[in-house]
């Protein structure tokens, strides 16, 4: 016998425990689902920082001159430099001394190639290059590419030659090997002295790296170092293009995912609590009119709302640990992949599950705080009333929503940079979602009325009961069906998001191999092959056109006709290619009449610098002492995209365009068709050319497929792994919910057996409600999270992909796991003896 | 002879429900006194204000107009939270007509339920419970849980619980309404004994001349006014007083 109030909130509990079990788990969820968003995409992003500190280091900046002005820091301004705010540590080096010294064609090609460094030895340096032990004054460290072209192996001497000082030979006290996936160019790294008294160059240095303090403001840190000198290049490291690009992504699908979670736990969290604090209010109206205080009604309530809280975000938490720990490893097992490891940033997991749980706690509590002040006459009468009015507040979030939503839409779309347009238009599309949700209390009853005949021309009477019964049931029938939404809406994004990011890189690679073959350096811009290496293709047997295309270069516009815009940038990139040969294969528009001062754009570049077809620019190469005129180039076309080409900030010119040409013009691709009956042949034939030529290397669209493939498996590994989880735990959610409403509902069924309803009918009856709330519920999410898809991926520039039939499987899974879980739960209600349910479930 | 104790004095009670711009009354100037140690019952037709009475009586409601004296004081405020909770467990037992138990707990955990809420000791809460269990009848079931008794058991554990806290005044509505003939004579003739042994003041409300009859006073009630009166003589058999009941009923 229970002698203390605690006793009494225990027993409560224990009493109550299906519905107990219900909000447990409805919180779990919610929990889950939050923690494990949060978490996986915080490890993404902190893997995409990690790939950056892999490849610099601790090194935040680089300060110096470009090498090609052969301009050092002197003194004063190493002493300036280090005198910035928030450096923590700094590293100097000398790059490249080599250029522009006496390029002599006694060089050699691989002599020319070779990325110079002379380090200081210290710790930053010695990060940022991968060197493990300290460079001595006749020592070097070099590159795998370099070993292998130099034909030398550690602790062995070799004769290193680099233009214009006379050959050495050095102790190769390390070989620095090529990252997964990456080939290295010809490196060689020596100590700073030796360097500097091999060139010369004693004192000199031309480079600075800077570790900055936690927390620096790094632009401002670059703005400051540039009034140093105006000459000075300040590189902040992680602020790659590609690197900003990949965190934004994952910034804007983790806020929307993020926001969907918490939207989605909320309407799990109030369908199945509804139920708990409507049942739960004839027993605190009871204990009121025998004695009970509001404080007793309260803390009773608390009691059981704090262990509700608790019990659910523990599970939560170990289900998140749980779906990210095995779902790591199956994933890894079934992609291939090794090492994935999800790590739990603790601290900040367990501030997400307090801040979730005390916010839970408040959120159940209002209501519930709301029943123990009533007083018990009133919170009998309110019991007893099922239906509720759509309140004027509720039109009025909705329509506000939506008009916010549409709004925050469109600028998302328009105004402001990249990465606040993407949080604006996600933003937009929730708003969106919330006004439709909101909303949707106006169209349920009328939509459930619309499909009634619909209904019984399906199922029969007993169907058309079954939907009657529950159509004035507004609050019931909009919180099930907008929490079975939420689980589709959250699904179906996530998927669509997935499919997106893998569609667009495929696209990607379409557009770069446009041809059979492509054919690239791996020397990059050290490249040696020049426009003349097309001929030696061309000799290959089975080789229809070689189409070679030169790394890009940047010259200044010095004269503009038809087009004077104030505002628009003077400096114009652009790439050498064959425009007649890649018109006449379809690659570019048809060009009529001579190419040699053509200039083709892209749509975007053409509306960056102003121009339009037949305008025509004055361009002067941008090379270090070179005081030329310059050459007249016409706009000939303006193209969706430049073949063969990822960035839409370039254009074309031609390679009989001499004048733009510098003597470090060198290859990056070269477009091979072929004739297909000669593959072999072709391949034999590069084969060959590799012999000569040990920096060439080739690809077909199968093979950068292939590796794509493997690269978004690995990056995108743990974004599959969130949107798992998430589909997991939606649909879950769905079946607690559709478990929640039929719990509910016992005693109602319980009355339809008592008129007449046989076990069977009532066995269609649930079924068909469950049926009717899933149809609706997943109509409604594809419709938000199409909306959500589109909100998302516009913030990423790309264009949504749906995977239909993954939706299909999964709409499937989750209409199939409902009826599933409805069948059994049916079939045991339905062979319940009616007076018990009626009796045990009585008010 | 026993001196006559007034436990609880009602004077001008008015309850008006406004509904738009019209007034309903559903109590008007309402004026009766409680004896202990007595039951006085309240019959009337549906809508005649004997509920709406019973829930000023017990503070679940809030009057208009009038003043209640409970032992010769004036209670203010009573309606009132915190007063009405501390007013009801001071003063007032409950007995509805549909039982209202607790079915997640047990029978003695529902009669111990006031005195867990009113927190008496231990040993406080389980003598007394036990003491009213067994004067109820149901102290061998003490350990079921409320749904499975029979209608009339869990009316009696009903009872028991109001009684547990030896309040002034016991409120019964309809408290026979959900029972049988023979159960509801049961039920009755334990509020009767009820009323001898603990000398228990008792307001019934019933619309039921032979409920009725189990009363020592009767008032009857129309649109909200006391309209007749009936005083039980204890000689009159029960049969006797219902007859006269029916009568004063017709003519009122």
């Amino acid at each position: 016998m229970i002698i203390s109030f605690s006793g009494l909130s225990r027993k409560f509990i224990i009493a109550n425990k299906i519905r107990i079990t219900l909000s447990v788990i409805a919180v779990a969820l919610a929990v889950g689902l939050i923690v494990s968003i949060s978490m996986l995409f915080d490890n993404m992003e902190q893997s995409f920082k990690n790939v950056v500190r892999i490849t610099n280091g601790e090194t935040d900046l680089m300060v110096g001159f470009n090498v090609a002005t052969q301009r050092y820091l002197n003194d004063t301004q190493i002493k300036e430099i280090q005198k910035v705010n928030n450096i923590e540590k700094t590293s100097m080096l000398l790059i490249n001394p080599q250029i522009g010294m006496d390029q002599s064609t006694k060089t050699s090609s691989l002599a020319k190639s070779i990325y110079t460094i002379g380090t200081d030895n210290s710790i930053l340096a010695k990060d940022r290059y991968k060197i493990d032990k300290r460079i001595g004054q006749d020592e070097v460290v070099i590159s795998h590419t370099l070993a292998e072209n130099l034909n030398t192996k550690e602790f062995e001497e070799v004769k290193i030659d680099l233009p214009g000082v006379k050959p050495r030979v050095w102790k190769v006290v390390g070989i620095i090997p090529n990252p997964k996936g990456m080939v290295l160019p010809n490196m060689a790294i020596f100590n700073l002295n030796s360097l500097q008294k091999w060139f010369g160059l004693e004192n000199k240095i031309n480079l600075m790296l800077i570790k900055t303090m936690p927390n620096a403001n790094q632009k401002n840190m670059s703005l400051n170092l540039k009034t140093i000198d105006k000459d000075l290049r300040v590189d902040i490291l992680e602020e790659s293009e590609e690197v900003q690009k990949n965190i934004l992504q994952i910034e804007v699908i983790g806020y929307g995912l993020g926001f969907l979670a918490v939207i989605i736990s909320v309407l799990f969290i109030i369908t199945n609590f509804r139920l708990f604090i409507y049942e739960y209010q004839r027993e605190l109206a009871i204990m009121r009119a025998i004695g009970g205080t509001v404080s007793q009604s309260f803390r009773l309530i608390l009691t059981q709302n704090i262990f509700i809280v608790l019990c659910g975000t523990i599970l939560g938490l170990c289900l998140a640990f749980s779906c990210s720990i095995l779902l790591s490893n199956f994933l890894a097992v079934l992609f291939k992949i090794s090492n994935i490891e999800v790590q739990f940033n603790w601290g900040r997991i367990l501030l997400i599950c307090c801040i979730g749980a005390v916010s839970i706690l408040l959120f159940l509590h209002l209501p519930a705080l709301k029943s123990a002040k009533i007083l018990p006459l009133q919170a009998i009468r309110e019991n007893e009333q099922i239906d509720f009015q759509p309140n004027s507040m509720h039109k009025w979030v909705s329509v506000t929503s939506a008009i916010i939503g549409i709004i925050l839409f469109l600028s998302g779309r328009f105004i402001g940079e990249a990465g606040i347009r993407a949080l604006t238009a996600v933003s937009g599309g929730i708003f969106f979602i919330i006004g439709i949700f909101f909303g949707f209390t106006y169209i349920v009853k009328p939509l459930m009325i619309f499909l009634l005949p619909l209904w019984e021309l399906i199922g029969g009477r007993v169907a058309f009961v079954a939907v009657k019964n529950i159509i004035n049931q507004t609050r019931q029938n909009t919180l099930v069906i907008l929490s079975l939404a939420g689980a589709v809406t959250i699904a179906v994004t996530g998927l669509t998001i997935l499919e997106t990011v893998k569609t667009s890189s495929i696209n990607n690679v379409y557009k770069e191999y446009v041809s059979d073959i492509i054919l690239t350096s791996s020397y990059h811009t050290a490249s040696n092959l020049k426009y003349d290496f097309k001929k030696t293709i061309d000799e290959i047997d089975g080789v229809k056109e070689a189409l070679p295309m030169s790394w890009g270069d940047t010259g200044k516009i010095t004269f503009r006709k038809n087009s004077n815009k104030a505002g628009v940038p003077d400096r114009i990139g652009y790439i050498f290619a064959d425009l007649s040969a890649l018109s006449r294969l379809g690659f570019l528009p048809p060009l009529e009449g001579e190419t040699r001062n053509m200039i083709i754009l892209t749509k975007e570049y053409a509306e960056t610098l102003d121009l339009n077809v037949g305008d025509e620019i004055k361009v002067v190469r941008n090379e270090f002492g070179y005081n030329g005129e310059g050459t007249t180039l016409k706009v000939a076309a303006i193209v969706d995209a430049l073949p063969a080409t990822l960035s839409s900030k370039i254009c074309l010119v031609d390679w009989d365009n001499k004048d733009l040409q510098t003597k470090y013009t060198v290859l990056e691709k070269v477009i091979i068709e072929i004739d297909k009956s000669k593959e072999v042949e072709v391949i034999k034939g590069l084969n060959e050319l590799k012999a000569q030529y040990p920096e060439v290397q080739w690809k077909g669209l199968k093979e950068a497929l292939e590796e794509l493939t493997q690269l978004l498996k690995q990056r995108y590994t743990l974004l599959s792994i969130a949107i798992a989880i998430i589909v997991l735990i939606s649909t879950f959610g769905t079946v607690t919910t559709l478990n929640s409403y039929i719990q509910a509902h016992r005693r109602e069924y319980a009355i339809l057996r008592a008129i007449g309803v046989t076990p069977r009918q009532l066995f269609v009856v649930i079924l068909t409600q469950s049926a009717l709330y899933s149809i609706i519920g997943v109509f409604i999410g594809i419709i938000a999270s199409v909306i959500i898809s589109y909100a998302i991926v516009t913030g990423l520039e790309v264009k949504p992909a749906f995977n239909w039939l993954m939706i299909l499987y999964i709409v499937a899974g989750i209409i199939g796991l409902s009826l599933m879980l409805a069948l059994p739960l049916a079939r045991r209600i339905s062979k319940k003896s009616v007076t018990e349910e009626l009796i045990s479930i009585a008010r | 002879m026993t001196a006559v104790c007034s436990v609880l004095r009602i004077k001008g009670i008015e309850k008006v429900y406004s509904i738009g711009n019209n007034k309903v009354f559903a109590l008007r100037n309402v004026d009766f006194e409680l004896n202990k140690g007595e039951i006085v019952v309240v019959m009337g037709s549906s809508g005649s204000g004997k509920s709406t009475l019973l829930n000023i009586l017990g503070g679940l409601d809030a009057p208009t107009k009038g003043e209640i004296f409970i032992d010769g004081l004036e209670v203010k405020d009573y309606y009132k939270e915190p007063y009405a909770t501390e007013y009801r467990r001071n003063n007032i037992g409950f007995v509805f007509q549909s039982y209202n138990l607790l079915h997640a707990l047990t029978v003695e955990e529902n009669v111990a339920l006031p005195l867990i809420l009113k927190h008496e000791s231990a040993s406080v809460i389980k003598e007394n419970t036990h003491n009213m269990l067994k004067l109820v009848g149901l102290y061998e079931r003490r350990t079921h849980r409320s749904i499975e008794l029979s209608g009339g058991q869990q009316q009696r554990v009903a009872v028991a619980r109001a009684l547990v806290t030896s309040p002034s005044i016991l409120l019964a509505d309809e408290p026979t309404g959900n029972l049988d003939s023979q159960t509801s004579i049961e039920i009755l003739e334990l509020l009767v004994e009820m009323k001898q042994k603990l000398n228990q003041s008792i307001v019934l409300v019933t619309h039921d001349p032979k409920v009725a009859a189990y009363g020592d006073r009767v008032f009857f009630f129309k649109d909200g006014r006391i309209v007749n009166e009936y005083q039980a003589e204890a000689h009159v058999p029960n049969i006797e007083r219902t007859l006269m009941i029916m009568n004063n009923l017709q003519g009122s």
